[in-house]
């Protein structure tokens, strides 16, 4: 399974990637992983959803999950990002430290 | 205003008339109160004749979309309103009565806002740097909106300024919520805290007042057209608190906000698109096109909204510095004019603003004025075709 996880906008429009491939993590890591994203309920409810309300330059985050061949992309604005999802980005981009 | 702005001009004895207000003739003139202000031994002549620049300016302020002035406001006029109010003294009633009120809340670096009240308008300042340099901009910003264009706060009705500061921890970013601003301290090593630009006010204050007139989405063109307004009155902000003319601006979009160490000037260049950074923790090199034909296709920041909006804000710089002088009161007036049109729809496109703006500086300043060729000429250095043959007429 590979995710990646995109940000974007924002007021400096300055973007932050962050790619994990859990072929490539020891097997507590890689459980852990497959454990957020199912949490997260992307390849559930894979959707992109709308900039709430009236925010403006908020942050966008775009997450990607390659399996087995099937691509999801969820995406979700700062603000109304829903907790599993957030807790998956953090931790991706604490893995990799971008 | 608004209504004023269809009024008919160019008419019947060939002179520009200035809508439905009478004009407003002073015996003594601006430029020799304001000498007076400056210049006079007599401490009590200086006052007197501040007091009466300011009121008589802002008799003149009130016809500010619709007239031939070309300097609706002098930096002395503005600043003396802004030191009165801050001696708590009254000034004598001006025709735009605008009294900002502002507060500013401290969110302890969490997520809930707005977070615990700090400051509000009549509070001394504290010890907190980024509460009074919120406070600080949104004054700014407020003072801006009234002095050049009458607008009583940002919806034009008085709407109270509120902003969060020390939202999240090493949070790189400030934003506007639908509501408030919201600032975060940055992260030390790429970002400063993001209170430090009164331009970063401007522009989200400024997303507030193209939400209250044309609407722009958020995607797309349209949405570049949001940012890009968002960058230059942030910027017209600054060049007015600095009273810079077009020539003395750097035209730079968060200049301060750029850690030390960075290959960087800024966030944005107004002038040269794509060439404000260029630096590894930044992602690389300033993406900004100059031009329609490097026109960037994404389905990142909501379509490339802060990416693309380089096009329009290289074309009003262009257009203010054919213009030249001070920035607010050409390019700005035909910017702002464009903006409170009702013609400016929701998702409008580049091409559509465009025009717009040519229709709004021949209404302002007339078709074939210096200003109108400036903005032919301003859209045309981006790859976008304004006016050509065509006559313009509108409707009464």
């Amino acid at each position: 399974m590979q995710i990646r996880v995109q940000r974007s906008g924002g007021f400096g429009n300055i973007p932050r990637i962050a790619e994990i491939d859990t072929a490539a993590l020891p097997e507590q890591e890689a459980a852990e992983l497959r454990r957020l994203v199912k949490q997260a309920e992307i390849l559930r409810f894979a959707c992109a959803r709308s900039v709430p309300g009236n925010m403006r330059d908020a942050f966008q985050f775009d997450v990607t999950v390659n399996d087995g061949g099937n691509r999801y992309t969820m995406t979700a604005y700062q603000g109304s990002v829903p907790d599993p999802l957030r807790q998956l980005i953090d931790h991706v981009f604490g893995l990799r430290g971008r | 205003m608004l209504d004023a702005m269809w009024k008919p001009i160019g008419q019947v004895d060939g002179r520009r008339r200035t809508g439905t207000c009478r004009p407003v003739c002073g015996i003594v003139s601006p430029q020799l109160l304001e000498a007076i202000a400056l210049n006079h031994d007599d401490p009590n002549a200086r006052s007197a004749g501040l007091r009466s620049l300011v009121l008589s300016q802002s008799f003149r302020s009130a016809r500010i979309g619709l007239t031939e002035s070309r300097r609706p406001v002098s930096p002395v006029m503005w600043r003396a309103r802004r030191s009165w109010r801050r001696f708590g003294l009254s000034m004598a009633a001006p025709a735009v009565d605008c009294q900002p009120e502002r507060t500013i809340s401290d969110a302890q670096n969490t997520q809930r806002l707005p977070g615990r009240r700090v400051r509000g308008e009549t509070d001394p300042q504290g010890d907190d740097v980024a509460v009074n340099e919120a406070f600080d901009g949104l004054g700014d910003t407020f003072d801006f909106y009234c002095g050049v264009f009458s607008r009583d706060s940002i919806d034009g009705k008085g709407l109270p300024l509120n902003a969060s500061v020390h939202f999240e921890q090493d949070f790189d970013n400030a934003f506007w919520d639908g509501q408030q601003m919201v600032f975060g301290d940055g992260d030390g090593v790429v970002f400063n805290r993001f209170t430090i630009s009164v331009d970063v006010v401007g522009h989200e204050l400024t997303h507030g007042v193209t939400e209250s007139e044309a609407g722009l989405i958020y995607w797309g063109q349209a949405g570049a057209l949001n940012e890009s307004v968002s960058d230059v009155f942030g910027s017209l902000v600054k060049q007015f608190a600095l009273d810079q003319s077009a020539e003395d601006a750097d035209w730079l979009i968060g200049a301060g906000l750029l850690a030390d160490g960075i290959n960087g000037r800024a966030l944005r260049s107004m002038s040269d698109p794509g060439t404000a950074y260029d630096d590894p923790r930044l992602g690389g090199k300033d993406p900004q096109p100059n031009h329609m034909s490097g026109y960037v296709w994404t389905l990142a920041d909501n379509g490339g909204v802060h990416t693309n909006s380089g096009i329009p804000n290289r074309a009003f710089y262009e257009t203010a510095m054919r213009i030249g002088g001070p920035a607010w009161e050409g390019a700005g007036r035909i910017w702002f004019a464009t903006l409170t049109d009702p013609l400016l729809r929701r998702n409008t496109q580049f091409q559509g603003f465009a025009n717009l703006t040519l229709r709004s500086a021949a209404q302002l300043f007339g078709v074939g004025s210096a200003e109108y060729q400036a903005v032919r000429d301003g859209w045309a250095t981006v790859g976008i075709t304004v006016g050509g043959t065509r006559v313009w007429w509108w409707a009464a």
